[in-house]
C-alpha cells in the first residue's frame, strides 16, 4: 500500500455527498415513520403497553442509542462495500465517472444518513429528559452530557473503526466480499453472545468495545478482555501507518514532487491524530460520566481495637462491663467519646486508663469527656460499668433506637433481647453498631463476649461456637473471634400444647401457640422444598419484642402474636388475607434461614435524616441505617417463600401471580416515571401491595426495590431453566459453598455463576443486564 | 486531445471476453462507436470513463495513462459521461441533482455553479421543470438531465452511451445537433445503435463486434466500402433474395414490393445500383461476420 498514492479526501465532495444523502433521507416517508415510532416509545410509552417486560422510556432511549450505535458498525459495511465495488445505487456510473472516491462517498453517505437520525434522536432524548426530570432538583444526567453521549462523538469511534477496517481490507484485497464477511462475522459474534458488555454505562468506551469481554458462557473466560484486542487493533493501525512513513518518504525522495511527500506524512499523522483524539475523547467523557454513587460510608473517628463485654442477665435486669480499646482513626484530636446505650440502663462507673471519668447521658447516648485529647492514631482504654432494666418497646416506644424492642446495642454486631424470664442474643446481620461504621468489622475487631446467666434463670438453648462453662452458680457463655448466630437463655419456657417443637414463654397465649405451629409448618415446608433431610430437633420459640424471625442452630425465633399482629397492622391496615399472611411468614422464615446459612457481604451504613439526638461530631449527621449492596438474600427469601407458600396453600398459580407482581415492581421502580406512566402502572396500588408484603418504602428505596425485583426475576429464570430437584440442588449447593464458614462472602454473581454451570445458560448476563438497566438511569447512556 | 488505445482486453469474472485486443486512436471531434448488442461498446466506454479497469492493454489520453489512478483522476476532471442505463435520485429535483454532480466535479464556486447549471438546463430545455422532482420526469426528460450533467464542466472529452434512446425525433435531432456543435472543439465519443446518428454527426467511427474491432476509420471510407453493392429494385411479394444478400428495406407499392438490397451483384435483372449509406455499410459488415 503506497501512502503517497492515496489522495487526501476532498471535504467538499464529502460534504456534498452528506448533504444530498441527508436531503434524500428526510424525504423518505420511512424517516418520518421512525420519528413517529420514537415519539410513541418515548412519550406515550407504547413499548411498555405492548411488552409487559419492557421498561420505561429511559430504557427505550438507551436501547435506541445503544442499538443504533451497535448496528452502525454493520451498516457501515453496506455503505463501504458498494463504494469499494463502485456500485452505489442508480447513479453509480455518473458518480464514479467523477473524481469521487470510495472513502469520500462512504464518509459522506454515513454522515448524511447518520446526521439527521442522530439529531432527531438527540432532540427526542433532550425533550424526553426535560419532560421527565424537570422541573425540580435532580441528580440526573445533564442534557449536555446526554447529547455528548448520544451525539456524534461516540459514533465517530464506530465510523473510524468501521471505515478504517473496511477500507484497509478493501485497499489490500480490492474486493467488497471481505468487507461483508467481516461485518457479518462481527454481527454473528454479537448475536451469538460471544462478547458481553461489562460496563454498567453505555459510555463511548462501551460503544468502542473497550469494555466488552469474551463471554464466559461461551467458555471464553472473563479474563480475556477485548480491550487488548481493540488496543492491539489501534496499535497495529498506528504501526502500519508509521511504518508507511519511511516507505512514503523513500518514494517521495525518488519522485520529484513535494506533495507526495506531504501526503506520505499527512496520512499516518492524520491516522494517529484521529486515533489519539478519539481515545482522548473517550477518556474525557468516561471520566466525567456520572457513576451511581455507592451508599455513603461515614468515616468514624474511632475504630474499636479490642472489646470485652460482660453481660449478666437476670430477668430484664442487666449489668455489664465493657472494656473498649479505642483508637483515634481520624485526622483530628478527639476530646470526648460517644457511646450508645439503652436508655433504661444507667452508667455506674466509667474509667479511662484506670482513672475515673465522668459520663453524661443524652437519651440513649453516652458522652464521656476525655481528660486529655486523644491524638490521631493514639489509643485509650475505656471501661464502662452499666446496669439497670431495659426499656421495653411499649415503655419507650418513641425512642428511635428502641423502636424494635428492648435491645442493647453493644459495640459488637450483636443484638441482645431481654424480657422477664427470657433473654437472647443474636447475630445482628445487618447492622454495624457504633463506632463500627463499615465492614468487614470482623477483620478489625479483636473482641470477646461473655454472657453470664444465673443457673436458676434458665439454660442455654442454642449457642454455636461458644464455650459454655458453669464456674459456680452461673452459666457462662463465651465467644471469642467468631460471632454467635443466636443464643437463647430461658427460664420458664414450655413446649406448646399444639406441637411439642414450639416453645412458649410463660406469659404466652394460646394464639402464640397456633402462630408457632404455623411457623413450624412453614419451616418444615421450607425444609422439604429445599430438599433438606428431615430434622426432628428443630424448635420454634416465641419471643417478645420481635417483629421478624431469627434463625439459630436448630432453633427459629418468631415474634409473639401481639408483635406479629402489630407488625401486620403496621404493614397494612386491616387483616391480611391468609395467603398474604402465609407469604409474609414464609418470607420471614426463609430470610432467617438464608441469612443464617450464607455468609453475605456486610452491609454498608447509609445516613438517614438526623433524629436530633446530639450534635456531637462523632455522631454522623443522620441516623445510620444498614443497607446491603446486594439484595440476593432478600430475593432468595422471597422466591423461596413464594414456592413454599404455593405448596402450603396448594395454589400453583401463586408463583405466576407473584412473578407478575415482581415484574411490575421492577418496571415501576427501575427509574423515574412520568406522571402518565405512574397512573398507568397504578403506583399507589403497587405500594399497597408492597406494604402487604412487609416491604417498607423507607428502607426499600426504588433502586433497591428494583434490584430486589431483578434478582427475583432472575431467580425465576434459573428456576424455569432448571426446575424442580435441580433448582433445589442448586440452592443447596449455593448454601453449602458459601456457608458461614467461608471467609469470602457470597455475591449474587456467585449464585448465577453456579446456575450457569448447572443449566448451561448465561443467567449471569441476564442478571447483569437487569441491574445495568437500573444503574443506567440518570447516568450517561 | 488524443486518446490512444492499445491492445485493450477485458475479461469479466465469469469468463466472458468483452474486449479482445482493441487498438485505436481517437482524436478531437465526433467519434462514433457502432456494434450489435454485446459487441463490447458499453464496456469500452466504461473503461474510458474509469468505471472499470481493463484486464490488459493501455489507454493514454495525451500524456495521461488512464490505467493509473492519479492520471485517471486528472482525466476525469475533463470528462463528461452519460451512461447507457440512466437512473437518477428520484427524490431530488433536476437542479438539485445537477448541483450535487457539479460539486463532485469540482465546481465549488456557488455562483459559477448555479450559472452553469442554468446554462446546461437551458441547453437541454429543462429550465421550466428544474425544481420538479425527478420522479415526475418522463424517460426522455431524464435522458436530458443525464445529458445536462455530462455537460456540466464543459468537458474536453464527452462520452455518451446511447444518448438519444427514448428521445422523440425532434429532440433526437436537436441533441444530435448539439453533439455536433460540441464536437467542434472537443472529443465526443458517441456509442449508439442508431446508425443514422453516427452518419449524421461523426467523421470517424469504429465498429465493434464480439469484442473485436471490425473497422476503424473515416465514416466516408466505410460508406465507400459498399459502393456498387447497394441495389434497389421492384419485385413480386414472393421474391426470395439470395442467402448472401441483405434486404435493407422493403416497401409495398401496389402489386409489387420495392426492395433495397445489399449484394455483390445485381439480384435481379431490373435492379439498379444505388448510393450507399452508413447503414448499408454497417449491415454489409455484419453480414460478413454472420457468414464467417
Amino acid at each position: 500500500m503506497n501512502f503517497h498514492t492515496l489522495p487526501l479526501p476532498s471535504l467538499p465532495r464529502v460534504l456534498a455527498t452528506a448533504g444530498y444523502q441527508a436531503r434524500l433521507l428526510v424525504r423518505q416517508p420511512a424517516f418520518w415513520l421512525f420519528q413517529a415510532i420514537l415519539t410513541l416509545l418515548l412519550y406515550v410509552n407504547v413499548f411498555q403497553v405492548l411488552l409487559p417486560t419492557a421498561s420505561s422510556a429511559d430504557f427505550v432511549a438507551t436501547i435506541v442509542g445503544k442499538g443504533f450505535s451497535t448496528i452502525v458498525f454493520v451498516l457501515t459495511a453496506f455503505l463501504v462495500a458498494p463504494a469499494v465495488a463502485r456500485s452505489c445505487g442508480p447513479v453509480a456510473d455518473i458518480l464514479w465517472s467523477t473524481s469521487l472516491r470510495p472513502f469520500e462517498f462512504a464518509a459522506g453517505m454515513f454522515t448524511g444518513l447518520y446526521l439527521p437520525l442522530a439529531c432527531s434522536v438527540c432532540i427526542h432524548l433532550l425533550l424526553h429528559w426535560v419532560a421527565t426530570f424537570l422541573p425540580g432538583a435532580t441528580a440526573k444526567t445533564p442534557p449536555l452530557t446526554m447529547l455528548i453521549a448520544f451525539g456524534l462523538p461516540p459514533l465517530l469511534t464506530v465510523l473510524a473503526l468501521a471505515v478504517a477496517v473496511y477500507l484497509l481490507l478493501a485497499a489490500f484485497f480490492r474486493t467488497p466480499i471481505l468487507v461483508y464477511v467481516v461485518a457479518l462475522a462481527y454481527w454473528v459474534i454479537w448475536l451469538a453472545g460471544l462478547i458481553v458488555p461489562t460496563a454498567t454505562l453505555l459510555s463511548p468506551w462501551n460503544i468502542a468495545l473497550l469494555t466488552y469481554t469474551l463471554s464466559p458462557s461461551a467458555g471464553l473466560g472473563a479474563d480475556a478482555p477485548l480491550v487488548r484486542g481493540v488496543l492491539t487493533f489501534w496499535g497495529v493501525l498506528a504501526l502500519t501507518l508509521v511504518s508507511g512513513l519511511p516507505w512514503g518518504l523513500v518514494r517521495a525522495h525518488r519522485l520529484d514532487a513535494l506533495r507526495p511527500a506531504l501526503r506520505a506524512i499527512v496520512w499516518p499523522f492524520a491516522g494517529l491524530v484521529v486515533a489519539g483524539s478519539v481515545l482522548l475523547h473517550f477518556a474525557a467523557v468516561a471520566s466525567t460520566a456520572q457513576v451511581p454513587a455507592t451508599p455513603g460510608q461515614p468515616t468514624g473517628q474511632w475504630s474499636v481495637v479490642q472489646n470485652d463485654v460482660h453481660l449478666h442477665l437476670h430477668g430484664a435486669q442487666v449489668e455489664g462491663q465493657a472494656v473498649l480499646t479505642l483508637r483515634n482513626a481520624g485526622m483530628l484530636p478527639v476530646q470526648e467519646m460517644f457511646l450508645r446505650l439503652n436508655a433504661g440502663l444507667e452508667i455506674k462507673e466509667v474509667s479511662i486508663g484506670g482513672a475515673p471519668a465522668a459520663a453524661r447521658r443524652e437519651g440513649d447516648s453516652v458522652l464521656v469527656p476525655l481528660p486529655l485529647p486523644v491524638a490521631p492514631e493514639e489509643s485509650i482504654v475505656v471501661s464502662i460499668h452499666y446496669g439497670g432494666r431495659l426499656f421495653t418497646a411499649r415503655e419507650d416506644y418513641a425512642r428511635a433506637d428502641t423502636l424494635r424492642g428492648p435491645w442493647i446495642r453493644l459495640p459488637l454486631p450483636l443484638r441482645a433481647y431481654l424480657a422477664d424470664g427470657i433473654g437472647f442474643l443474636e447475630r445482628d446481620g445487618d447492622w454495624h453498631p457504633w463506632p463500627l461504621v463499615a465492614g468487614p468489622h470482623l477483620a478489625e475487631v479483636d473482641w470477646r463476649l461473655a454472657v453470664r446467666f444465673s443457673k436458676d434463670a434458665g439454660k442455654v438453648l442454642a449457642a454455636d461456637s461458644a464455650q459454655i462453662s458453669t464456674p459456680d452458680d452461673a452459666i457462662l457463655v463465651e465467644w471469642q473471634g467468631t460471632l454467635p448466630s443466636a443464643l437463647l437463655a430461658y427460664g420458664a419456657i414450655q413446649p406448646c400444647q399444639v406441637d411439642q417443637q414450639v416453645f412458649l414463654p410463660a406469659h404466652a397465649t394460646a394464639e402464640d401457640c397456633v402462630l408457632g405451629a404455623d411457623y413450624l409448618s412453614t419451616l418444615t415446608e421450607l425444609r422439604d422444598w429445599l430438599g433438606l433431610p428431615p430434622t426432628e430437633t428443630w424448635r420454634v420459640v416465641a419471643l417478645p419484642y420481635r417483629q421478624d424471625a431469627a434463625w439459630g442452630e436448630g432453633v427459629l425465633f418468631y415474634p409473639e402474636t401481639s408483635e406479629y399482629m402489630a407488625s401486620l397492622r403496621g404493614l397494612r391496615s386491616g387483616e391480611l388475607e391468609p395467603t398474604r399472611a402465609a407469604l409474609h411468614r414464609a418470607h420471614e422464615v426463609s430470610l432467617a434461614w438464608w441469612r443464617a446459612q450464607v455468609r453475605w457481604p456486610p452491609p454498608l451504613l447509609v445516613q438517614r435524616p438526623s433524629n436530633g439526638i446530639t450534635n456531637n461530631p462523632q455522631i454522623p449527621a443522620g441516623r445510620l441505617m444498614p443497607e446491603s449492596e446486594q439484595t440476593l438474600d432478600e430475593a432468595l427469601a422471597w422466591y423461596t417463600a413464594i414456592h413454599v407458600t404455593a405448596h402450603l396453600r396448594e395454589d400453583p398459580t401463586l408463583v405466576d401471580q407473584e412473578i407478575s407482581f415482581w415484574t411490575r415492581v421492577f418496571e415501576t421502580n427501575r427509574g423515574p416515571l412520568t406522571p402518565g406512566l405512574e397512573a398507568m402502572l397504578n403506583r399507589q396500588q403497587l405500594d399497597e401491595e408492597l406494604a402487604a408484603r412487609g416491604i417498607s418504602n423507607i428502607t426499600w428505596t426504588p433502586p433497591r426495590l428494583a434490584a430486589l425485583a431483578a434478582d427475583i426475576l432472575s431467580l425465576h429464570e434459573v428456576y424455569l431453566a432448571s426446575p424442580g430437584e435441580d433448582f433445589q440442588a442448586l440452592l443447596r449447593e449455593f448454601g453449602a459453598k458459601y456457608s458461614l464458614d467461608n471467609v469470602q462472602p457470597a455475591a449474587a454473581e456467585s449464585f448465577f455463576t453456579l446456575a450457569r454451570e448447572q443449566t448451561g445458560q448465561d443467567h449471569l448476563s441476564l442478571w447483569q443486564a437487569r441491574h445495568q438497566a437500573i444503574a443506567s438511569i440518570g447516568t450517561p447512556p | 486531445m488524443i486518446i490512444q488505445v492499445d491492445n485493450l482486453h477485458k475479461v469479466y469474472g465469469n469468463g466472458v471476453v468483452a474486449l479482445d485486443g482493441i487498438t485505436l486512436r481517437i482524436e478531437n471531434g465526433m467519434f462514433g462507436l457502432l456494434g450489435p448488442n454485446g459487441a463490447g461498446k458499453t464496456t469500452f466506454m466504461r473503461i474510458l470513463a474509469g468505471l472499470i479497469r481493463p484486464t490488459q492493454g493501455t489507454i493514454c489520453a495525451d500524456h495521461l495513462d488512464l490505467t493509473r489512478g492519479r492520471d485517471l483522476d486528472t482525466f476525469k476532471a475533463t470528462l463528461g459521461y452519460l451512461p447507457q442505463e440512466l437512473e437518477l435520485y428520484a427524490d431530488l429535483s433536476a437542479s438539485e441533482f445537477l448541483e450535487y454532480i457539479a460539486l463532485l466535479k469540482g465546481l465549488n464556486n456557488g455562483r459559477m455553479r448555479r450559472a452553469r447549471i442554468t446554462e446546461v438546463l437551458s441547453l437541454v430545455r429543462l429550465t421550466d421543470v428544474a425544481r420538479r422532482r425527478l420522479r415526475t420526469f418522463s424517460g426522455g426528460m431524464k435522458r436530458r438531465v443525464g445529458i445536462a450533467q455530462a455537460l456540466l464542466v464543459e468537458p474536453q472529452v464527452l462520452i455518451v452511451d446511447e444518448p438519444t434512446a427514448g428521445l422523440d425525433p425532434e429532440e433526437r435531432v436537436r441533441f444530435r445537433n448539439l453533439l455536433s456543435e460540441l464536437g467542434q472543439d472537443r472529443m465526443v465519443i458517441l456509442s449508439t445503435h442508431i446508425v443514422e446518428d453516427v452518419a449524421q454527426t461523426c467523421l470517424e467511427l469504429a465498429v465493434l463486434c464480439r469484442g473485436r474491432l471490425l473497422f476503424h476509420g473515416a465514416t466516408i471510407e466505410m460508406i465507400e466500402s459498399v459502393e456498387g453493392k447497394v441495389w434497389e429494385m421492384a419485385a413480386p411479394p414472393n421474391y426470395k433474395p439470395d442467402s448472401t444478400a441483405v434486404v435493407v428495406a422493403s416497401v409495398r407499392q401496389a402489386e409489387m414490393v420495392r426492395y433495397r438490397v445489399l449484394a455483390d451483384a445485381a439480384p435481379l435483372p431490373g435492379a439498379r445500383s444505388s448510393q450507399p449509406t452508413l447503414e448499408d455499410a454497417y449491415l454489409w459488415m455484419m453480414r460478413g461476420i454472420a457468414l464467417d
